[in-house]
């Protein structure tokens, strides 16, 4: 009985070692991937911001606004990102959303892409009471199960043409 | 009485706590403040409390290298070491969520941060589970170690 309990504690005593060393040299990867992806993704955004939104206007007067960014993931592990943006009205009531998901390996980028259409209504309501634009870039990896979030909002300033 | 050999291993155990713990962090926040921008101070103060985690830290530094000093300094058999070594358990559980939550272990792995018009956030609860699930494994070896040298210790008696 004593020599299975002195079994069963050996093998306790290296899983609890080997699991914990598993843990932190997760986290430390993990964290890494996520860290890096936003950071090297953001530089971009905020490198040409100007490129980043398209908006076309139909016959009708709606208008099509497209957000067009590369997402970068120079970590370890591969990240799923999935970008979301929105346009709130001054009194933060969803007017439009839209969001896109893609799955990036390490080292490589992909193009996010989201398009979002606004009626003719809305699209004239806007000249006199700009919309807030909010954009949330999040980055998930280890399958999904831990993530890094960036969200930024603009308030009250007309998308770029 | 305890042996040189267990004294200057308790001893070792709870400097190496103190090392970790206590002197690593105030080095390394008295390097991190002289190393970036004055002006930045307070706007990196008021996103991540710096000095109260490092003082956090320090407490539980001091509270680990006590519990295993007190662990190491008595004998297998003893009671005082079961309770040790269940306190270090949480004890430790507790620093994890501390860091984890940038100073506030209530977060439980999510934590959000607001920078003017940005907002940060960060999901890490899977983590959590994990280091919950490691909590569990120490708490049991440390009965099992207890009740075999208990068991020894009463039999040669």
């Amino acid at each position: 009985m004593a020599g299975k309990s002195k079994g069963i504690l050996r093998i306790l005593t290296v899983v609890s070692i080997v699991a914990t060393l598993c843990v932190y040299v997760v986290v430390g990867f993990s964290v890494y991937t996520l860290t890096s992806s936003i950071a090297g993704t953001l530089m971009d955004l905020t490198g040409a911001p100007e490129e980043l939104f398209e908006a076309t206007t139909d016959p009708a007067g709606g208008l099509t606004l497209t957000l067009r960014f590369t997402a970068k993931n120079p970590g370890l592990m591969e990240v799923s990102a999935a970008s979301n943006l929105v346009l709130l009205s001054v009194d933060g009531e969803v007017i439009v959303e839209g969001s896109d998901v893609e799955r990036i390996p390490s080292g490589s980028s992909r193009e996010l892409v989201v398009s979002l259409h606004v009626s003719a209504e809305d699209a004239e309501m806007f000249e006199t009471s700009p919309p807030v634009i909010r954009l949330q870039f999040e980055c998930r990896t280890l399958l999904d199960l831990i993530g890094l979030a960036i969200s930024i909002e603009i308030g009250g300033e007309a998308p770029p043409p | 009485m305890a042996s040189m050999r267990k004294i200057i291993k308790a001893v070792l155990s709870a400097v190496l706590c103190i090392t970790v713990l206590v002197v690593i962090p105030n080095v390394g926040l008295q390097y991190l403040f002289q190393s970036i921008p004055a002006e930045m101070l307070p706007f990196v103060e008021e996103m991540i409390p710096l000095h109260g985690i490092v003082m956090a830290m320090s407490v539980i530094g001091a509270v680990l290298a006590i519990l295993s000093f007190s662990s190491n300094m008595v004998e297998d058999w003893s009671p005082i070491k079961l309770l040790s070594s269940i306190a270090s358990a949480f004890v430790s559980f507790y620093l994890f969520l501390l860091l984890l939550g940038l100073g506030d272990p209530s977060r439980m792995g999510i934590t959000q941060l607001s920078v003017e018009m940005a907002t940060i956030i960060w999901d890490f609860r899977f983590f959590i589970i994990l280091q919950l699930l490691l909590l569990g494994i120490s708490i049991l070896s440390a009965i099992i170690k207890f009740y075999l040298a208990r068991k020894e210790y009463l039999a040669g008696r």
